[in-house]
């Protein structure tokens, strides 16, 4: 080793060397931008008539008013509407082949419409096992001049009716009940001289299994909308009908208060009225509760014209009357 | 601490070539600057909503992810926020139609987007190498005007 390297280690080594180290620290960092991209097409809505739509009436056109916010309805091709339901396995039908096709605003909201109609009659066959008054999603799908690879779908809820049987009941003894006529009882305007009181019934079901039906009995009345398949017999032709009805239990010899066990029978009159008119008949009624839920059956002759099984009990607050009577309404 | 080593074997060896004329004694003053480095790395840079319809909502299986990771280079956790701008066009509509989560939920229960980082965090704590998945969901308004828009979304990392 050369002498003045060896000195310079020696000076490394021996001398004291002060060294200040200093460290800072900063930061950095790398961020990210990512673009996200919608295309919103052409939102498309939809109103249909008649609604209710009943089978079996006269009308023969079931009429769709089709509209787009904010761009042409006019762009619509009419040729690619298909009209179907939700959640229903139907075949779509086309509009007709003289289908107006015009474009209104048949709505009146300021927003152009167009105006398409389908086979009402063909739609009808849709509903042939219709079981009961419904809520149905009719779906219109269809394409749009200019706005390629897209088909739009528009849904209106329609309430989809079969003519049949109504049956009402109303209340004699101590009172009387006035119903709002119409196809829709789930609302009724009972005036009763028992509690000296109207009101408006809100009714909730809670099973129809064939003409065994339930019903939620509320606070104040013994009774609701009862709805079902029943025999009823025309000019000795026995159909299985539909029927709606209110129906309550009262009766001198029937009373009983919350949480007692009662069985009793008394009897009820029945009006029907259908295509052959206003009849009446009569019914044997049998009443069964165990202070929870309430059993009752109707009969004529012997055979079960329809049955309310395990109706709860609410807080009614008078006693059950004997008397029935019931009307047949139809729709 | 490698950058240390590094300047005191170079001030050695400095010092080795000072003549003996040099004082007895010394300061030597050396500096070494350390940063705390945290990377983001996202998995994509870009996400489609694809077309919808105005007040149609996109969530569920139907949202979009982007991951985010902390680089191997990262030192130090970081916390990631994510945020954006209006979706643009000629009349756009506001950033916060577009939500986002760390979780699969319902559009309702995740985060609007804002236009700048602030809480919640997307992650307080993520540590190099670690990653997060963000869902992202969108509501068009209703009545929006048919067109195509787009979005910045800024995912932003700070070193803790």
């Amino acid at each position: 080793m050369e002498k003045s390297k060896k000195r310079a280690l020696v000076v490394a080594l021996l001398l004291p060397i002060f060294i200040l180290v200093s460290v800072s620290v900063s930061h950095a960092f790398v961020n990210g931008e990512i673009q996200a991209s919608v295309i919103i097409l052409p939102g498309v809505a939809t109103t249909c008539q008649p609604n209710p739509l009943i089978t079996e009436s006269r009308e023969k056109i079931f009429t769709c008013y089709i509209e787009i916010e904010n761009f042409d309805v006019s762009k619509i091709i009419p040729s690619t509407l298909r009209l179907s339901l939700v959640e229903q396995s139907v075949t779509p039908i086309q509009i007709l082949p003289n289908s107006p096709n015009t474009i209104g605003d048949f709505d009146k909201d300021g927003i152009p419409d167009l105006k398409v109609t389908f086979n009402k009659k063909t739609v009808e066959t849709w509903f042939s096992n219709l079981y009961m008054p419904q809520d149905f999603t009719f779906k219109i799908n269809g394409e749009i001049d200019g706005v390629p690879n897209y088909v739009f779908t528009a849904l209106d809820v329609v309430q989809v009716i079969k003519p049949s049987i109504t049956f009402l009941d109303f209340f004699g003894k101590g009172g009387d009940i006035n119903v709002i006529k119409g196809i829709d009882l789930s609302k009724a305007t009972i005036t009763n001289s028992q509690i000296g009181r109207s009101a408006k019934q809100d009714i909730t079901f809670t099973k129809i299994d064939g003409n065994k039906v339930s019903l939620v009995i509320r606070k104040g009345y013994v009774g609701g909308i009862v709805e079902g398949m029943a025999p009823v017999t025309i000019l000795r032709h026995t159909f299985n009908v539909q029927f709606k009805a209110w129906a309550r239990y009262t009766g001198d010899n029937c009373a009983f208060t919350p949480s007692s066990s009662v069985v009793c029978d008394g009897k009820g009159d029945f009006y029907k009225r259908s295509i052959v008119g206003l009849t009446h008949e009569s019914a044997d009624i049998h009443f069964e509760t165990d202070g929870v839920t309430a059993n009752i059956t109707a009969k004529q002759d012997g055979v079960k014209v329809f049955e309310l099984v395990n109706v709860p009990l609410e807080d009614f607050d008078f006693d059950i009357k004997a008397r029935q009577r019931f009307i047949v309404f139809g729709y | 601490m490698r950058k240390i080593l590094t300047a005191i074997v170079a001030l050695v060896s400095l010092l080795s070539t000072v003549p003996l004329v040099m004082p007895a004694t010394s300061d030597v003053t050396a500096s070494v600057e350390v940063q705390t480095w945290c990377s983001l790395q996202l998995s994509t840079s870009s996400i489609s909503f694809g077309s919808m319809i105005p007040d149609q909502i996109v969530d569920g299986i139907n949202v979009q992810d982007v991951t985010a990771s902390q680089t191997a280079a990262a030192n130090v956790d970081a916390v990631l926020d994510v945020f954006g701008n209006d979706w643009q066009t000629s009349s756009g509509f506001l950033v916060g139609q577009t939500h986002w989560s760390t979780t699969l939920t319902a559009y309702s229960s995740m985060n609007p987007l804002l236009s700048s980082a602030t809480t919640p965090h997307v992650d307080s704590a993520l540590l190099p190498t670690e990653s997060d998945t963000v869902h992202f969901a969108l509501q068009v308004p209703a009545h929006q005007a048919v067109a195509s828009y787009t979005q910045t979304i800024t995912f932003e990392v700070s070193c803790g």
